[in-house]
């Protein structure tokens, strides 16, 4: 059975000191405003709960702030760090390869809601109690990245198979 | 997101605010869309303290009867936090730029009146005369002189770390109101416009789904023992 691991909102996420998604409202919903030609980075922390043994997806809940059934593709990444790894968190990151979406079709009406997910086959070897980030950025240079528009993240569901 | 800036548009407030200039403070992150020479920020009644862009494009930050220190300047487009502290022996400000200061820079104009300000303005500092060309977001005012510690934490948060004293709270991410339960409103003069905010977060936790077999979910600050997934 599908477990539900981390629920990532646009409240709790944290961001780079340039091009970042804005975090916004629309209709007072949190979102994640990603840009439609600029890649945005934002990242979450959480520990990696235990018993947590399997593979892992990323589910990205997006729309679009215009109508059209374009598409957009994400990057996620995992860094996960156990302690006594030799990691200088001083001066690195050790992000796993990244992994990309396929290209995720908005929804012809705007403000219509609609998901993808990517299968997270770099997770970085992640095992219960690591400290964990997760980055998601918009592939506004992949082919399939075609949406002319700001696409809103509302909610990233890590998923354990 | 940030309220935008120009065309003579700011927000102000003149009740309800803190009871004397020797214990307030004022804080938010803002970003100049030019090197325009305008007001940023001001708290006073017949006596003010104030932060703004002089014609040469220097953040200046001044009080009544006291003088002025400048502060190395942000460069058009770049976000900056800046901070107004009154103490009964000092009013002084703290700015940091992202991406170019890893401390504040302060500047310190020794010691407060203690006159009961009757004015808070943001983006402006006299009723449309010198409206600043720009964005401000995440304000805070407090009746309390945080210290420069307090200032790191709410740097890096929308949402307020520290709620004794807190006198009012507007992220200004779609709307200028107080999100601290006090329903002190800002009033904004102009039509509201808003724009891509600082890349703070707004200071909450992910949800972790702990053990599936316990169905223990740890939420921000919650645990909910009978959820199961």
């Amino acid at each position: 059975m599908a477990t539900t691991r981390f629920a990532l909102t646009p409240e709790s996420a944290h961001f780079p000191s340039t091009n970042f998604p804005a975090l916004s409202t629309v209709n007072a919903r949190p979102v994640l405003a990603f840009d439609t030609t600029t890649s945005e980075t934002c990242y979450w922390t959480v520990v990696a709960p235990q018993g947590l043994a399997g593979a892992l997806s990323a589910i990205i809940h997006v729309f679009g702030n215009a109508a059209g059934t374009a598409g957009v593709v994400f990057d996620v990444a995992v860094e996960a760090i156990t302690p006594g790894d030799a990691v200088d968190l001083d001066s690195a990151t050790s992000f796993a390869t990244v992994n990309t979406s396929s290209s995720i079709a908005m929804l012809a009406t705007q403000g219509h809601q609609t998901s993808g997910t990517v299968t997270l086959t770099n997770a970085d070897s992640v095992a219960a109690g690591d400290y964990v980030r997760i980055s998601l950025a918009r592939n506004v240079a992949d082919a399939g990245d075609t949406f002319a528009a700001d696409a809103y993240v509302t909610l990233v569901e890590i998923r354990e198979a | 997101m940030a309220l935008l800036g120009g065309s003579g548009r700011y927000l102000r407030r003149t009740t309800n605010l803190p009871a004397s200039l020797q214990a307030v403070t004022l804080c938010g992150w803002a970003k100049w869309s030019n090197a325009n020479y305008d007001a940023l920020a001001l708290v006073g009644g017949t006596v003010g303290i104030a932060l703004s862009n002089s014609s040469s494009a220097v953040l200046t930050f001044s009080g009544d009867g006291v003088g002025s220190g400048t502060f190395t300047s942000p460069s058009a487009g770049q976000w900056f936090f800046w901070a107004m502290v009154g103490r009964p022996s000092s009013h002084i400000a703290y700015v940091l730029r992202l991406g170019s200061d890893a401390s504040f820079q302060t500047v310190d104009l020794g010691a407060t009146s203690s006159t009961t300000p009757t004015d808070v303005y943001l983006l402006d500092s006299s009723g449309g005369d010198y409206w600043e060309n720009g964005s401000v977001a995440c304000a805070k005012v407090w009746a309390a002189s945080l210290t420069a510690a307090e200032l790191y934490q709410e740097m890096w948060s929308v949402r307020p770390r520290r709620l004794a004293n807190l006198n009012c709270w507007s992220p200004l991410m779609a709307d200028y109101k107080d999100y601290s339960g006090n329903g002190y409103d800002w009033t904004l003069t102009g039509s509201p416009a808003y724009a891509d905010g600082p890349p703070v977060g707004w200071g909450a936790a992910p949800y972790i789904i702990g053990n599936p077999a316990a169905g223990r979910v740890i939420g921000p600050g919650t645990i909910w023992p009978t959820v199961t997934m």
